[in-house]
C-alpha cells in the first residue's frame, strides 16, 4: 500500500477528510484488497480503545451480578485456638471450649443444598416420532444444549398436537425449573405424578426439586418420601433426604 | 435473528436486568458442568463471566447478529475456557476427559462456527492489548483521550503539546507503531 493511503486512513479516522473524501476512500475499498485489510484493522484498533471503559464497566457488573450466582458451597473452618498456660487458665479452657464448640458446629452441621447439586437431567429423547417431527427435533435439540426458553416453546406447541405426551410434559416441566418457575412446573408435573405412568416417579422427583429450588425443605422431604425402593430416582432421593 | 439476540443487546447496554436474565437461564448449567469436569464453583464462576466477555467483544462488531442460541454458544465458549485453562496446568488426563464431554450436547455447527469466530477475536483482542501496553505512557493517555471523544485543543492542553498539528503527528505516529507491534506479535 502506498504512503498516502496511509495518509489517507490517518486523516480518514482523525476526522479530517470531508464526507465525500470518506465516502470515496469506502468506495475504492470495496475494490483494493490491501486497503480494505488495512481500513477493517483500523476499525478493529478504534473499536479497542473505545470498548476498553464499557469493557471495565462490564466486568465490574458482571462480578457484582456473579456474586448472587454463583456461591461456594463449602465454609471456611475456624483455625484451632492455641491455649496458652497462665493465671487466666481456667478462663481461656473455657473460651478455647467455645471456639470448640463453634467449630464443632461449622463441621457437623449439614451441608447447604441446591436445586443444582441434584439437577442432572437426562437427554431428551422421544423414542416415538411422527406427525411433529420438526417440534420433536427442535425440542430435543434446544433441551440438549440447554436452551430451555426454546425447548419450552417447542414442547408447548408438542402438547398443543399431542396433549397425552407424558415426555414432552415431563420435560416442559423441568424447562420451567430451570427457569426459575417452580410454582408452574408443579402444575405441569402432577398430573403425571398423579397418574400411573411409567413417567410419575420423575414427575414426583422434580416436583420435589421444585421444593428444594423454594428452599420448601419439608414439602420437598414429603414428597420424596413417596418414592419407593426401585422408583426412578430413589438412590438420590435418598442422598438428598440425608441431607435435608 | 435469532430470539436470543436481546441478550446481545443486553451486553452491548451492560443493561443489568437483561445479563441478570443470562445468569438466571443459564448459571446453574455452567455450575454443573465445570463441577463435574474437576473444577469449583469460583471456577465457574470465573469461566462464566470469561465467556460473557467474549461474547461482548464479539458484540463490539457493531455488525454481529446472533443467529444460533445462546446457552449452546456461551457452553461451548465456557467448555473451551475451561479445557484451556486445565491444560496450561499440565493436566493432561482432566484435559482428556472434559475434551471428551465436550460435545455431550448437540451443538449445531453454526453455533461452533460463531464460538470459534468469538474466540479468535478475543485472541485478536489481546494481541491488540499487549501491543498497547508497549507504547508510551504518552501514546497511551493520547490515544485513548481521543477515542473517548475529548477535543482535539483539550488533548493539546492536557499533554502540554504545542498545537493541533502537532497532537495529530503524534497521534499517527503512535498508531503507526501500535500497529506494527501488533502485526509482528
Amino acid at each position: 500500500m502506498k504512503d498516502e493511503d496511509f495518509d489517507l486512513l490517518d486523516a480518514h479516522f482523525n476526522g479530517l477528510l470531508t464526507p465525500e473524501e470518506s465516502q470515496a476512500l469506502l468506495l475504492r475499498s470495496q475494490t483494493d484488497k490491501e486497503l480494505a485489510v488495512e481500513l477493517a484493522l483500523r476499525e478493529k484498533m478504534e473499536r479497542f480503545l473505545r470498548s476498553q471503559k464499557e469493557k471495565l464497566a462490564l466486568s465490574d457488573n458482571l462480578d457484582t451480578i456473579g456474586n448472587d450466582y454463583f456461591q461456594e458451597e463449602t465454609e471456611k473452618i475456624e483455625p484451632a485456638m492455641k491455649a496458652e498456660i497462665n493465671w487466666h487458665r481456667r478462663i481461656m479452657a473455657a473460651a478455647a471450649m467455645v471456639v470448640l464448640l463453634v467449630a464443632a458446629w461449622f463441621v457437623m452441621r449439614p451441608e447447604p443444598i441446591s436445586y443444582q447439586q441434584f439437577a442432572q437431567h437426562e437427554p431428551l429423547h422421544f423414542s416415538v416420532r411422527g406427525e411433529a417431527d420438526v417440534l420433536v427435533t427442535e425440542a430435543e435439540k434446544a433441551f440438549n444444549a440447554g436452551d430451555y426458553g426454546r425447548a419450552l416453546l417447542a414442547l408447548d406447541k408438542l402438547l398443543a398436537i399431542k396433549p397425552d405426551n407424558g415426555t414432552a410434559r415431563l420435560y416442559k416441566g423441568i424447562c420451567q425449573l430451570e427457569l426459575h418457575q417452580p410454582e408452574v412446573a408443579r402444575t405441569t408435573l402432577q398430573p403425571l405424578a398423579e397418574g400411573r405412568s411409567a413417567l410419575r416417579a420423575d414427575a414426583m422427583w422434580y416436583i420435589a426439586l421444585g421444593f428444594l429450588q423454594e428452599n420448601n425443605l419439608q414439602q420437598c422431604k414429603t414428597t420424596l418420601q413417596q418414592l419407593k425402593s426401585g422408583d426412578a430416582h430413589f438412590e438420590e432421593a435418598l442422598q438428598l433426604l440425608k441431607k435435608l | 435473528m435469532h430470539p436470543d439476540h436481546q441478550y446481545i443487546e443486553a451486553l452491548r447496554q451492560n443493561d443489568p436486568r437483561g445479563i441478570r436474565k443470562i445468569y438466571d437461564l443459564y448459571s446453574t448449567q455452567a455450575i454443573r458442568w465445570v463441577t463435574n469436569n474437576n473444577g469449583t464453583t469460583d471456577d465457574a464462576r470465573d469461566v462464566f463471566q470469561e465467556a460473557l466477555i467474549v461474547l461482548y467483544e464479539k458484540a463490539s462488531d457493531p455488525a454481529f447478529v446472533l443467529t444460533c442460541p445462546l446457552g449452546a454458544l456461551l457452553h461451548v465458549i465456557w467448555s473451551r475456557k475451561w479445557i484451556n485453562r486445565i491444560r496450561s496446568k499440565n493436566k493432561e488426563s482432566e484435559v482428556r476427559k472434559s475434551e471428551g464431554r465436550r460435545y455431550d450436547l448437540e451443538v449445531g455447527d453454526d453455533v461452533l462456527v460463531v464460538a470459534e469466530d468469538a474466540l479468535a477475536q478475543t485472541k485478536e483482542q489481546e494481541r491488540l492489548s499487549r501491543a498497547f501496553e508497549q507504547l508510551s505512557e504518552l501514546c497511551r493517555r493520547m490515544l485513548s483521550m481521543l477515542c473517548e471523544g475529548m477535543e482535539a485543543k483539550a488533548v493539546v492542553l492536557e499533554l502540554e503539546l504545542n498545537s493541533v498539528d502537532t497532537l495529530y503527528r503524534r497521534k499517527n505516529a503512535c498508531t503507526q507503531r501500535w500497529r506494527t507491534l501488533f502485526l509482528e506479535s
